[in-house]
Formats: structure tokens, C-alpha cells, sequence
């Protein structure tokens, strides 16, 4: 008797494509104000992208500085490993006093500097690299350990600079985690509000349909797809507008990068964000078109 | 079968409109409801559609009880009923072949099968000629008759007619109930809500005669 789930999916869809078509202007406004919401906390997660990876290419880096007063190969060799065991440790490079002696008084341009005293003051220095994304907890902790560590005399980093850089980053994730729920709630918004339009447009026909044996299901079918049509093309209209963005700043964000040398690429979306983007706006407009229909249609149902 | 046990119908707002009404109606059988306006005759008729739901007393339609059918059950109820609606209900943006086939399309009948059911139908009531004829275009007779090709092209076993003649003159409404008797004819359950004395004598069959809510 049924033509099965196959046939009424294809005549939802088929119905809920000619309903966007009828309303070419509409439907236009609606994709567009869809592709603004979601292009904006989109510019901003790239934005943040390339914060990171610029941030990564900044002579700055998360480094704790070892000192040990110890000129012993064999214990300088097991403190070196101490370090090295640490999981928050990228690299371990060691400035010797000799060098360290060289460069200050490079710095300080003093070149018999060394002739001047009769030892060699400075100590031998580990320098530890850690991974990038440490926080600035991490070093105190670190500074701690490593101070405990054998022949070890002091431990410095730069505790303001990396506050500051890892507060930068966080407010800018938070942020644009912020506004990406704020935007996904203006999202589902603006296609509950068109649902709710479609239904009162078409409350004769529901009304009808209910009467004469339509199950919730059928009715709100159409819906759903109309809804999943505007996410995915909304989806799309912010991948164009963030394209078209994008081109339009290249030139000058390549002039400014120049200052900052040729290390620095600009990072877009990558494949999978950008299949990401329209899926995922798809889903949730389903989602909200599937409720805002589920609500309309239980105020409808007759008297009941 | 349909059977009203003991059954009143109470609105929202206080209104009685069914007042302790026991009835039965076997399968294949040709029911005329009368009374004055406002006696409770559509209220009786939503009762057997699921459209109300009894306040008191049990309503059985093919065995199954109204008052306690969930939700999602009521759709499969109504695809056993025709309902012809004194307002016709009609899509009036839509064409008369399309609301002629939205029974069909609700129930999932293929396409290729839908064409041959619905022009069958409008056939039985004289309108194919107006296949794609708009609702607007048509007299309220002919309006009418739509209304009644819509609710026999899925073959229900009960047909439920709400002042089918209510506003037509008697020679439309002689061609309708020559329908309705033909329908009965091939087996179907008819159920008529009138208070049309014409109607009422040239039809026969049984009468269940409404009086502000009470079956006399």
C-alpha cells in the first residue's frame, strides 16, 4: 500500500526545494543573513588560527632558563636528561659560561671584559624549550622541579611574557567560542522564524492533511528539508562571503606580513573545516526547523 | 462498526453538546443525524473522526476506543474514514486533480497508481473534465462534489458527510445524494448529518434525530 520511506523523503525534499524557489527574494535575504551570522565567528576562528601560528613564529618562545655552577660533563650530561623527561619539553640546549662570558660582554661592548676578572663568574646554562601551548601554571611548576633538580643554582623564565601571551590567545578562543554559540543561536532563530512563516502560510494545507490521516511526520518533513536546504546553502553563502573577504584583504595582509618576514604563510580553512562549516549549519537547521515545525503543529492539532 | 456508549461532549467554555448518547451503527449501513443547528449533529460526527475527543462514555470505531488512541494512531483511524466537510476544505491554490490526490500522496501511493485512482474518482462524481481546473473556478455544487471525490479516492470503508447540501439548490442536491446512496450500495458505511427534510426523506434509511445534545 505505502510507496515507502524512499518516496515520501524525495517528494519532502522535491516540495521543500520548489518552496524556497517560489520565494526567490526571500529566500535570498534569508540565505544571506544565515551566511553573515556564520561568517563572522568563522572570520574570527581564522583569525585565531593565525594568531597561533604567527605567535608560533615569533622570536618569542616558552623557555625556562637551568643554571648549574657544575663543570662536571658527567653531572651536566644527567641534568640534561633530568630536563629532557619532562612531557611539557620540546628541546634542551646548553649555553656554556665561556659563551655566555662572550656574548655579555659583546653586549655590554667590553671586549677584554674576561681579561678583567680573575674567573669566570657566569654559570653554565640549559636552556629548556617547552611546547607551545603550556600555561603559564606549568612554568611555576616547572621552575619548582627544575630547582630541585642536583647542582642546580637558579631558575629564571619570563613568567610576564607568557602570561600575557597565553592570556592573548585564550581571550581570543574564548571569544570566538562566544559568539560562535551566540551565532549558532541567531542561526536556529532565523530559520525557527521561517518555519513558523511557511506554517502559517500553509496552515489550510496542514490543516487539511491532518484531517484527512497525515501523521505528524509527513507534515513536518517538508519542513525539516527546507530548513536542511538552508543551513547547507547559508553554510555556503559564508564560505563565499568569507572567500570573497579574503580576497579582497590578501593584498594588503601579504604587505603587512612582509614586515615580519617571509616565514609567515596566511591560514585559511582547512578541508575539512571548510565541508565542516555547511554540514554542521545544515544539521542544526534541521534540528531547529524540526522543533520550530513540532511546536507549530501541536498548537494546530485540533482542539485536542 | 460504530458504537457511542453513554457519551457526552462538554467544550471548554462550559457548552454542552452531546448529552448521554448511545447509538450503534453496523458496517454497510446508510445513517442520517438530524436536528436543529447547534443540536450537537457535527460535534457526533468529530467524535467518530478523532477531530473531539468524548468528555464522558466510550466512542468505538472499528474496534478501536477514540477516547483512549494515541496521537500518532489517529492518522491511521482517519485513513479509513471520507470526510466531506460542509465548508469543503478544499487547497484553492491548487488544482482539482491535486486535492482530488491528497489523500493518496499522504497515504504513499505510488504515482503511477495516483492518476488512475484520482481520475476514477472525479469520474464517479462528473467532474475529470475539470482535472486541472482550478477550486475558485467551480460552482458550490461542483465544489462540493470535489469534496466528495477527495474522501471516496482512497476507499474508505465510512463515509462521514457534514451538511453535504447545506447551501446548494435541490437539483445539486438530488445528483449528491444519488452519490451517497450509491456508495452505501457498494458496501460503504454513510453517515449523513442533515437538516435538510428533502434529503432527509429522499435518502431513507435509519435516522438518529439530535434534540440540544439528547438522541430522542
Amino acid at each position: 500500500m505505502t510507496g515507502g520511506w524512499l518516496f515520501n523523503h524525495q517528494r519532502a525534499l522535491r516540495l521543500a526545494l520548489a518552496r524556497l524557489l517560489q520565494t526567490p527574494f526571500a529566500t535570498l535575504f534569508t540565505l544571506l543573513v544565515i551566511g553573515l551570522a556564520l561568517s563572522l565567528p568563522s572570520a574570527m576562528y581564522i583569525g585565531l588560527k593565525n594568531l597561533n601560528h604567527w605567535l608560533g613564529h615569533l622570536p618569542i618562545t616558552p623557555e625556562i632558563s637551568v643554571f648549574t655552577q657544575t663543570d662536571d660533563p658527567a653531572a651536566l650530561k644527567s641534568l640534561e636528561s633530568a630536563l629532557r623527561n619532562s612531557a611539557d619539553v620540546s628541546a634542551v640546549r646548553l649555553i656554556r659560561r665561556e659563551e655566555a662570558l662572550k656574548s655579555l660582554a659583546q653586549q655590554l661592548n667590553i671586549s677584554d671584559l674576561a681579561d678583567g676578572l680573575s674567573h669566570n663568574p657566569l654559570p653554565h646554562t640549559w636552556v629548556v624549550r617547552l611546547n607551545d601551548n603550556t600555561a603559564p601554571e606549568r612554568f611555576a611548576q616547572l621552575q619548582q622541579q627544575f630547582s630541585q633538580l642536583p647542582n642546580v643554582v637558579a631558575v629564571q623564565y619570563d613568567a610576564a611574557l607568557n602570561q600575557k601571551l597565553h592570556a592573548l590567545r585564550q581571550f581570543v578562543a574564548n571569544t570566538t567560542l562566544a559568539l560562535g554559540v551566540l551565532l549558532a543561536i541567531a542561526l536556529t532563530a532565523v530559520v525557527a522564524n521561517t518555519i513558523r512563516l511557511q506554517i502559517l502560510t500553509q496552515r489550510d494545507e496542514i490543516e487539511v492533511s491532518m484531517l484527512i490521516g497525515a501523521t505528524d511526520a509527513y507534515i513536518r518533513r517538508p519542513f525539516m528539508y527546507f530548513g536542511l536546504l538552508q543551513g547547507l546553502l547559508g553554510g555556503l553563502t559564508a564560505l563565499l562571503l568569507l572567500t570573497g573577504f579574503s580576497l579582497l584583504t590578501q593584498p594588503y595582509l601579504a604587505d603587512l606580513l612582509q614586515n615580519y618576514g617571509n616565514s609567515f604563510t596566511p591560514q585559511m580553512l582547512s578541508p575539512e573545516e571548510t565541508l565542516a562549516l555547511p554540514l554542521g549549519t545544515a544539521l542544526l537547521a534541521a534540528l531547529s526547523a524540526q522543533f520550530a515545525a513540532m511546536r507549530h503543529l501541536r498548537q494546530m492539532r485540533p482542539s485536542i | 462498526m460504530i458504537s457511542f456508549s453513554q457519551v457526552s461532549k462538554r467544550f471548554k467554555g462550559g457548552q454542552q453538546a452531546l448529552n448521554n448518547v448511545s447509538f450503534t451503527i453496523e458496517s454497510g449501513e446508510m445513517v442520517c443525524v438530524t436536528g436543529h443547528s447547534g443540536a450537537g449533529k457535527s460535534t457526533l460526527l468529530k467524535l467518530i473522526a478523532a477531530i473531539e475527543l468524548p468528555s464522558n462514555g466510550t466512542v468505538l470505531v472499528a474496534n478501536q476506543n477514540i477516547g483512549k488512541l494515541r496521537p500518532a494512531a489517529i492518522p491511521y483511524l482517519r485513513r479509513n474514514l471520507g470526510l466531506v466537510f460542509q465548508d469543503h476544505k478544499l487547497l484553492y491554490e491548487r488544482s482539482v486533480f491535486d486535492n482530488t490526490a491528497l489523500p493518496l500522496l499522504i497515504q504513499g501511493v505510488p504515482y503511477d497508481e495516483i492518476g488512475k485512482r484520482v481520475r476514477a474518482a472525479l469520474d464517479k462524481v462528473g467532474l475529470l473534465a475539470f482535472e486541472k481546473a482550478l477550486p475558485v473556478t467551480l460552482s458550490g455544487g461542483e465544489q462540493q462534489r470535489l469534496c466528495i471525490a477527495r474522501a471516496i479516492v482512497s476507499r474508505p470503508s465510512i463515509l462521514l458527510a457534514d451538511e453535504p447540501t447545506g447551501n446548494l439548490d435541490p437539483e445539486y442536491s438530488r445528483i449528491i445524494m444519488d452519490m451517497f446512496k450509491s456508495f452505501h450500495q457498494v458496501g460503504v458505511t454513510v453517515i449523513i448529518a442533515t437538516h435538510d427534510e428533502t434529503m432527509l426523506q429522499y435518502m431513507g434509511g435509519r435516522k438518529l434525530h439530535l434534540s440540544h445534545g439528547t438522541l430522542q
